[in-house]
């Protein structure tokens, strides 16, 4: 069945030709093919919550990462790593971060799992190792608390900090 | 107007996109490859985009600015529902968890999630009871205190916890304090208190816990008769148990073997010297017949009866240590050979070593020989996985 293709329509009306096995990688797509029992060739399956730039994103992706093996299930024993984002992964995401949290969404949406972890690893990057303001400067967050709460948080967790 | 526009978009960014061609109809395919050279001669020959009218590339790239404005406004953290944000917050560390926390109110709220200090480790931290009674409202689960400083702080009563797995090993806390933390649990499964020191009331808080698989009791003082009763009457769960080194009395080993809870899999009883006898040892076996990992080395009266008792009666014995149990005899010991499951031995300070060759000879391929010097029955972090606590990943 290698090079069905199947179409995909974005918010923004365009359709999209992608291989079945490509589109299966979205647990959303996988689903609807198998359980509603979509013909492949007629029909055009709507993703109204993502649009044109960021599908072509995740269908580039997927495409990238067709022959990967199925991301492996969470487990608490296992070490949550951020420092094994490939390098091709690395350059596809270097995006601005609306781009990026837009893919975080689409992936959730499409229920791409390798794509969530890999998006949200980078997230986690960008992150990791700075102070609150820096944070804040980051991500554009404002702060609303007081000096007080923020005192109280933070001897609430002064045993956080590394030594 | 709008719609070519977007096709404009499309074809613009094929640019960039060279392993994944996408075809949008058969239509659009033409103008696209028409497009595509065009504008990429536009785009990246040109260094600076000229602005003129009619030109594709400008076309492209007010569409672009437009888009980017747009993604821009939208381009906000906020954005993402408070379940992606919890799918991010796990990959980092405490420290940077409680920065992120410390950005705003929201995140704040999120952060908290008890999902996110399920597992802690402050080994070798100082932490003040208030810390400690703020970190287990979070809903720890799984906890290493693996000598910590545990310190009162405003006369905190450290509220009802979720504690499940607790390592206490060599932790300096004083005795209030652990009565204080100990009193807060009722669902521990697993609990080390190794090397500190306990007393009647610790222990009444201890077996509280009657649903308690491990206890690591390892080279505590303060462990009475009395204590002893408490633990086998009310921990009828018990599977493993670690009392080395306790200091106990022979009328507390005596009643330890007799009322030892039936289901007990693990036991280390080792360093009683004079106290664990050939009695003990058959009351033992007889009613612990689940026994799989026996430690009762640097017992100096055992005698190779003990040996014949356990080849009798423990038929599920897989490993058993009896280093410096000097009255032990190589002939004794290669009769465990006969037992199905056995697999280790470990007889260290007895033999000579000749002797010991000869028994390892002796035993076969199947039984290990002296392979394990320290015992890990019930201790939450062995060998080499220093950052896990009863198997469970702790690290942050």
């Amino acid at each position: 069945m290698a090079g069905h293709k199947i179409k995909l329509q974005s918010s923004d009306g365009d359709t999209f030709d992608v291989e079945v096995e490509i589109a299966k990688q979205s647990a959303t797509i996988k689903t609807m093919l198998e359980d509603l029992g979509m013909d492949e060739e007629e029909d055009v399956i709507p993703l109204p919550n993502v649009n044109s730039a960021i599908l072509k994103k995740v269908i580039q992706w997927a495409t990238h990462h067709k022959d990967d093996p199925p991301p492996p299930e969470d487990d608490e024993n296992r070490e949550k790593n951020t420092n094994d984002i490939s390098s091709w992964d690395q350059d596809f995401l270097k995006v601005d971060q609306g781009t990026l949290f837009e893919l975080i969404l689409a992936a959730n949406y499409l229920d791409i799992k390798g794509l969530l972890d890999v998006t949200c690893k980078t997230v986690a990057n960008m992150i990791k190792g700075k102070t609150p303001e820096e944070i804040r400067r980051t991500f554009n967050i404002k702060n609303d608390f007081t000096p007080q709460e923020e005192e109280q948080i933070k001897k609430e967790n002064e045993w956080c900090e590394e030594k | 107007m709008t719609s070519t526009k977007r096709k404009h978009t499309t074809i613009a960014q094929n640019d960039l996109d060279h392993e994944n061609p996408i075809i949008n109809g058969k239509k659009n395919l033409d103008r696209l490859k028409k497009l595509k050279g065009k504008s990429k001669s536009k785009i990246v020959d040109v260094p600076t985009l000229s602005h003129g009218p009619g030109d594709v590339s400008n076309t492209f790239q007010r569409y672009r600015s437009k888009t980017r404005s747009k993604t821009d406004a939208k381009s906000n953290i906020f954005q993402l529902p408070d379940e992606i944000i919890l799918t991010i917050l796990p990959y980092l560390n405490k420290a940077s968890l409680v920065a992120f926390i410390q950005t705003c109110r929201k995140y704040r709220a999120i952060g908290y999630h008890p999902n996110l200090w399920r597992r802690i480790d402050l080994s070798y931290k100082r932490i003040g009871s208030e810390q400690l009674n703020s970190l287990l409202q979070r809903g720890t689960v799984t906890l290493k205190l693996n000598q910590s400083t545990i310190e009162e702080s405003n006369f905190t009563y450290i509220e009802p916890s979720a504690l499940c797995h607790l390592d206490l090993t060599a932790a300096i806390i004083s005795t209030d304090l652990l009565l204080n933390l100990l009193r807060s649990c009722t669902s521990l499964c697993k609990l080390s208190l190794e090397s500190v020191p306990l007393n009647y009331k610790i222990v009444k808080k201890i077996v509280a816990n009657v649903q308690l698989d491990t206890l690591n009791l390892a080279m505590c003082t303060g462990i009475t008769f009395e204590c002893c009763r408490l633990i086998t009457n009310k921990l009828l769960s018990l599977r493993s148990l670690n009392i080395a080194w306790t200091e106990l009395s022979s009328q507390s080993i005596q009643y330890i073997c007799e009322t030892i809870p039936r289901c007990i899999e693990n036991l280390n009883i080792s360093g009683h010297r004079y106290n664990l006898t050939d009695d003990c040892m058959q009351t033992l076996v007889h009613r612990a017949f689940r026994l799989h990992f026996l430690d009762i080395s640097d017992s100096v009266v055992i005698s190779d009866q003990s040996i014949i008792a356990l080849r009798q009666h423990s038929r599920l014995l897989e490993h058993l240590s009896a280093s410096r149990c000097y009255l032990l005899s190589p002939s004794a010991l290669i009769t465990l050979k006969s037992l199905p499951a056995f697999t280790a031995l470990d007889i260290f300070g007895t033999l000579a070593q000749l002797p010991l060759q000869q028994l390892r000879n002796e035993l076969g391929t199947r039984i290990h020989l002296n392979m394990f010097p320290l015992s890990n029955i019930a201790r939450p972090t062995t060998g080499i996985q220093r950052t896990s606590l009863w198997g469970l990943r702790t690290r942050s």
